[in-house]
Parts: C-alpha cells; sequence; structure tokens
C-alpha cells in the first residue's frame, strides 16, 4: 500500500454513511527499529474533513502563524477536520476507507502529546521533500511511501520511500499521471520494477530535507541521472 | 563586521543594483515614459517594493532552510498544483528568457549595425558557453557590475537638465495622456510591475542563495542586497522612463525598439556615453539571459528533486544541465521565428505580472511556518505588507488577460 492510495480517500463509517476525504495521515515514530533514523513511523490516524488548502499549507495543524487574514480564511474554508484512530477502520479499500465504528465515534482531534515519539504529519512533513545524500548531493524528492501490515497486525509501517516519476504519476493522478506511469514502465531498464525504492532503514534524519546514509549513485532514482550523463553531458567537453 | 565582509556586502549591493535591469525593465520603461511621461512612475515604487519584500522572504527562506523556491513550492502545493505551477512557470520563463537573448542580440545590432536574426544564434550559444565554463560568483559580479554602466542614462539627463519639477509633478499628481485611454494605462502599469517582479528574480535569487552557500549567518547581506541593491536598480528604472519622458515624448515618439532608449543618451553625452551605454545594456541582458536560463534548470529540477546548481560538476547535475540547453534551444527557436523582440518582452512581463501569485504565495506560507524557520519568520509588518501585495497581485492576475484582449495588447 501506498501513502497515496489512503490521502484522498473517502473514510466511510460502519453504517455507509460516506464521511468526508483523508486530508493526511498522522504518525508516530514508535514501530520498531529500523535504521539511524531509530524507530519506523507507524500511522497512528487518518485526519480527514473537507477538501481545502489550508490543510496542506499547514495552517490546521502546524503552528504557521501569519498572516492573520490568510490563517482566518483557510481556517474558515476547511471547516472541520476530524480524526480517524488507525484501531477504528475496519478495512482499506480501493478509494474507501471503511471505519467500524459510526460516525459519533469519530473523534474532533487526537492528543498525541505523551505519544511515545515524534509525531508527524506525513503528507505535510514528509512527502515532497528533498532527498539529501551522505555527499550533499540532491537524490530526488519523497514522491510516495510504501507502508507495509507488520506481521503481529496493527497499524502500517513505513517502509520504503517511493521516488521518481513511478511513483510521482499517482500522486499527480488523472490521465496525465496514468501516461506519466505508462511511459516511466515502457522507458524503464527491465530489471526493475515499480517506481524506485529507497528504504526507510537508510534515512537518518527527516527535516526540512531527507538526509540519506548511502550516496545517490546506489538509488535506483539514479539512473535517470546517470543516464543523461553518460549520453549528454560528459560528451561535452568540460563537463 | 570586518572590512572583508563590508566589502563583500558593499560588492553585493553593487551586483543587486547593477543586475535589477534587465530587457523588461528597458522596454517596460522606455516605452511608458515615451507615452505616459512619468504618469506611471509610481508602479515602479509599488513594484520594487514588492520585489524587495519577496525576494528577502525568498532570500531568507533559503538561507535558514536550504530550500530555494521550487522546492517549497512543491512542498506546500503539493506534486499535482505544483506541476500546474511548473507548467506555467516554465513557459513564462522561456518567453522572458527568448525577450532577453533576443535583446543582446538588438544590442550588438545597435553596435554593428548588422540585423540582430544573424547574432541571434550567436547570443544563444554565448550565454550557455558562460554557464557551461564560468563560476557562479564570476558571472554574478562580473555582469552586475559592468551593468551599472547602464547609470550613464541617468547622467545624460542631468546634462539634459530636464524641467525638474514637471517631471516630479508628473509622477507625484499622475494623469493620462488625452491619447491614450485607462486600459491601455492599466496594461502598461501591469507591464511595469510585471518588469519589476519577475517571477525568475525569485527564482534566480533563492537558488543562488544555495549555491552561494548562505546560511542564517548570511541574513545581513540578503537584506543588504535587497533593501539598498534594488531600490537603487528601481531608481535607474525611474531614471529610463524620465530620459524617454523628456526627449522623446515631446516629439511623439514611442520607443517601439531598443535603439530608443540610447537617444537620449546621444542627445545628453554624444557618441562615447551611447558605447558606454550599449555596454552596459549588453551586460545587464546578458546576466538576464544567465539567470533565467539557470532559472528554467532550477524549477524543474526542484520540483523533481534533482541535483541542481553550478557549485557542482556539470556531470554532478546532468538533469539540471540538459533543462538549461533545452530552454536556450527553444528560446532561440521562438526568437529565430522574426517575432519582434520589444512585443514578446512585452508579453513576457505582463504574462509574468499574471502568474505572481503562483510564485509568491508559497513564500509567503513558508515565510511564517517556524518548522522551516525556527525564529526567523516573518513579523507583522512584513506579514502585513507581504499579504496587502497578495491582494494586489490577485487582482493584477485577474485583470491580465481580460486588458491583453480589450487594448490589443496595449496598441
Amino acid at each position: 500500500m501506498r501513502a497515496s492510495d489512503l490521502l484522498g480517500s473517502i473514510v466511510v463509517d460502519r453504517d455507509d454513511k460516506e464521511l468526508e476525504d483523508v486530508q493526511d495521515l498522522i504518525m508516530v515514530q514508535d514501530g520498531p527499529p529500523i535504521g539511524p533514523v531509530g524507530a519506523a513511523l507507524r500511522v497512528r490516524a487518518l485526519l480527514f474533513g473537507t477538501p481545502a488548502i489550508g490543510v496542506r499549507l499547514g495552517f490546521a495543524r502546524r503552528d504557521v502563524r501569519g498572516p492573520g487574514p490568510l490563517r482566518a480564511l483557510f481556517s474558515a474554508l476547511h471547516g472541520r477536520l476530524r480524526v480517524a484512530t488507525w484501531d477504528q477502520i475496519a478495512a482499506v479499500e480501493q478509494e474507501r476507507i471503511r471505519l467500524r465504528v459510526p460516525e459519533r465515534d469519530v473523534h474532533s482531534d487526537i492528543d498525541l502529546s505523551g505519544a511515545p515519539g515524534r509525531v508527524l504529519d506525513a503528507g505535510l512533513e514528509l512527502l515532497d521533500r528533498q532527498m539529501i545524500d551522505p555527499d550533499g548531493r540532491m537524490a530526488g524528492n519523497v514522491d510516495d511511501l510504501e507502508l507495509t501490515f507488520p506481521d503481529g497486525g496493527g497499524p502500517p509501517l513505513v517502509t520504503s520511500i517511493l521516488a521518481g516519476p513511478g511513483a510521482l504519476s499517482r500522486r499527480i493522478g488523472g490521465a496525465l499521471g496514468d501516461s506519466i506511469a505508462s511511459i516511466h514502465e515502457r522507458l524503464q531498464a527491465c530489471d526493475l520494477e515499480g517506481p524506485a525504492r529507497v528504504s526507510f532503514g537508510v534515512v537518518v534524519s527527516i527535516g526540512s530535507d531527507v538526509r540519506l546514509a548511502v550516496s545517490r549513485k546506489d538509488l535506483a532514482i539514479y539512473r535517470f541521472e546517470a543516464w543523461a550523463r553518460d549520453t549528454i553531458v560528459t560528451k561535452i567537453p568540460g563537463s | 563586521m570586518s572590512l572583508k565582509r563590508l566589502f563583500e556586502v558593499f560588492l553585493g549591493v553593487l551586483t543587486a543594483f547593477g543586475g535589477f535591469v534587465d530587457m523588461g525593465d528597458l522596454v517596460a520603461n522606455a516605452e511608458t515614459g515615451a507615452r505616459f511621461g512619468m504618469g506611471l512612475a509610481w508602479v515602479v515604487v509599488v513594484g520594487v517594493i514588492g520585489i524587495v519584500i519577496y525576494a528577502e522572504m525568498a532570500g531568507r527562506v533559503a538561507a535558514v532552510s536550504g530550500r530555494p523556491v521550487f522546492d517549497v513550492i512543491r512542498e506546500r502545493l503539493g506534486a499535482r498544483t505544483a506541476l500546474v505551477n511548473l507548467v506555467a512557470s516554465f513557459f513564462i520563463n522561456l518567453l522572458t528568457l527568448t525577450a532577453e537573448i533576443a535583446g543582446i542580440a538588438v544590442v550588438i545590432e545597435l553596435a554593428t549595425g548588422i540585423d540582430y536574426l544573424l547574432w541571434l544564434p550567436l547570443a544563444a550559444v554565448a550565454v550557455w558557453l558562460v554557464i557551461w565554463k564560468v563560476k557562479f560568483s564570476v558571472i554574478e559580479k562580473a555582469f552586475g557590475l559592468t551593468g551599472l554602466l547602464i547609470t550613464v542614462i541617468a547622467v545624460a539627463l542631468w546634462r539634459i537638465g530636464p524641467d525638474w519639477g514637471a517631471l516630479i509633478r508628473g509622477a507625484t499628481s499622475p494623469t493620462i495622456p488625452g491619447n491614450e485611454t485607462l486600459g491601455t494605462y492599466a496594461f502598461f502599469a501591469i507591464a511595469l510591475l510585471g518588469a519589476a517582479m519577475t517571477p525568475y528574480e525569485v527564482f534566480f535569487f533563492s537558488s543562488g542563495a544555495v549555491e552561494d552557500g548562505w546560511t542564517k549567518r548570511d541574513l545581513n547581506l540578503n537584506r543588504a542586497n535587497v533593501y539598498l541593491g534594488f531600490p537603487l536598480g528601481g531608481l535607474l528604472s525611474i531614471a529610463i522612463m524620465a530620459s524617454t519622458a523628456v526627449v522623446l515624448r515631446p516629439k511623439g515618439i514611442t520607443a517601439e525598439t531598443l535603439g530608443h532608449v540610447t537617444l537620449p543618451v546621444a542627445l545628453g553625452l554624444g557618441k562615447l556615453a551611447v558605447g558606454i551605454l550599449l555596454i552596459g545594456m549588453f551586460a545587464a541582458i546578458f546576466s538576464a539571459a544567465i539567470e533565467t536560463s539557470l532559472s528554467a534548470g532550477y524549477t524543474v529540477s526542484q520540483f523533481f528533486g534533482w541535483q541542481w546548481g553550478k557549485y557542482v560538476r556539470p556531470r554532478e547535475a546532468a538533469l539540471f544541465h540538459v533543462v538549461v540547453i533545452v530552454a536556450i534551444v527553444l528560446a532561440l527557436a521562438i526568437g529565430l521565428t522574426t517575432l519582434d523582440p520589444v512585443q514578446v518582452t512585452e508579453y513576457s512581463i505582463v504574462l509574468s505580472a499574471a502568474a505572481l501569485p503562483l510564485t509568491y504565495f508559497p513564500i509567503l506560507i513558508v515565510a511564517n511556518d517556524p518548522t522551516y524557520m525556527g525564529e526567523d519568520t516573518n513579523g507583522r509588518l512584513l506579514n502585513t505588507l507581504g499579504f496587502l501585495y497578495l491582494i494586489v497581485l490577485v487582482i493584477v492576475a485577474l485583470a491580465t488577460i481580460p486588458l491583453m484582449i480589450v487594448t490589443k495588447g496595449g496598441a
């Protein structure tokens, strides 16, 4: 499952009542140890509500302060946001998240101040960020996240970062996303399948960029860059 | 502050000053001066304050968080909206690049008398060669400082000795001349705003901050560049406007070519000064061509997360350099269709004005986000101004296309 499978899906309660769309994934870093970053990220809850750009901009939950009028405008636009905790979810279907509880049991917020690890809104604080390798070179963006259900049950863990057009296509969606995906599939080296993966085990830190422990040259996402380097750029003197 | 640091700041300010004026500013200011006198000078002031506010924010975000503008656009708007933004920005930037490359060729035509179309391919190759071979800091300083030669226009204006009182009255109590309409007045107001606040300026400025390795310690350098360099550049823009207002307008000449910009200097100071002006114009437009070419690479690479920048060897940022080359080739192709360079410039700055909210809105948001900025978020005054400008820019964006149609491109 990918983060983009959850984002934008509609939340449906026990009585088949359609609530609103998933706006973000609330994650807590309290999974099993995974690498230099420490514990793995676990999806703790889904933030849902009417689609609104204010959520995406950080006005809804993070302490983006101003400008005041914009803050007021976007808060009014996104209306109410609600939270479905992972244990309230019965099933994840195609573009539908089915809850095991009725609408009245859904909370308006979740208190994670006592959480055993860092709390992070994946859409706001992890997706679309720049990855940087140990040499300080840029190694692609976090285009999507791969989520895996652990063997013993419980909420899914972030196991890989997905990067490159193969992952981006699904975020873009629509006919354009589909054509990007099919072009990517056709051009991609035959030994690879699906989008380029970066194991979450090589993530060192998550901030305004995502630092990795391995060189970009060892990642599948580097192949396009390497192709451009070898077929075009190094053919020009002085490269 | 050490003497070395002070010199660095001084040099930075001069570079920002000399690099402020480009093809768009030259065309827009000369043309409005000739057609409206000083009646639109206030727009230059509005535009310069706007670029000062937003360039400072973009530079500060880049210095503190290491994130240039298109990273920020992608992170705040998400993959989908950012892609729409990228397509629009790339297209407008391409038009701007076309205008700059054509501008270089026209300046050489003015100096040699040989048609600019012959110089276009040479200009394009020269721009690429400099990007390929020359160090970023050298490009910035060499062209920025040579661009200062354009100040010869201000000297010429002073030598001509116009009625200063009338000029100032024209600027402070603006009126629409009898042969113009409210539509054309508004159209050229938007053109001037677009010329002063062109999006590539913040793409380049913020990416340049990363290229130069700025950190929190460089915030003073950022402020000095923006608060001193840009307003000086704005003053120079107004001087260009005044020079055509004084020399061309009374004779009913409407400054439809770049050559008209040189007339006031020829009149006030003679042939040698025109030579100096042409060198200055060449440098200023050339540096803008480099900045727009790089901006094409910066925006695309930042959207996809590829390595970008001149601070690594081309082979380390291969896709970035490929995008730069593609942009230059496309701009050259558009230029070779013999579209009038001045008209291309006008369209590029007017469309730039329409696209400004796309670029400036995410900057305003992130400059307020403490997860990026720590304690260096915007203050209250800056937020108020930033917000007011955003409203103005949205109104301008909505008005631009209807105005283009109604006035038939300001004709």
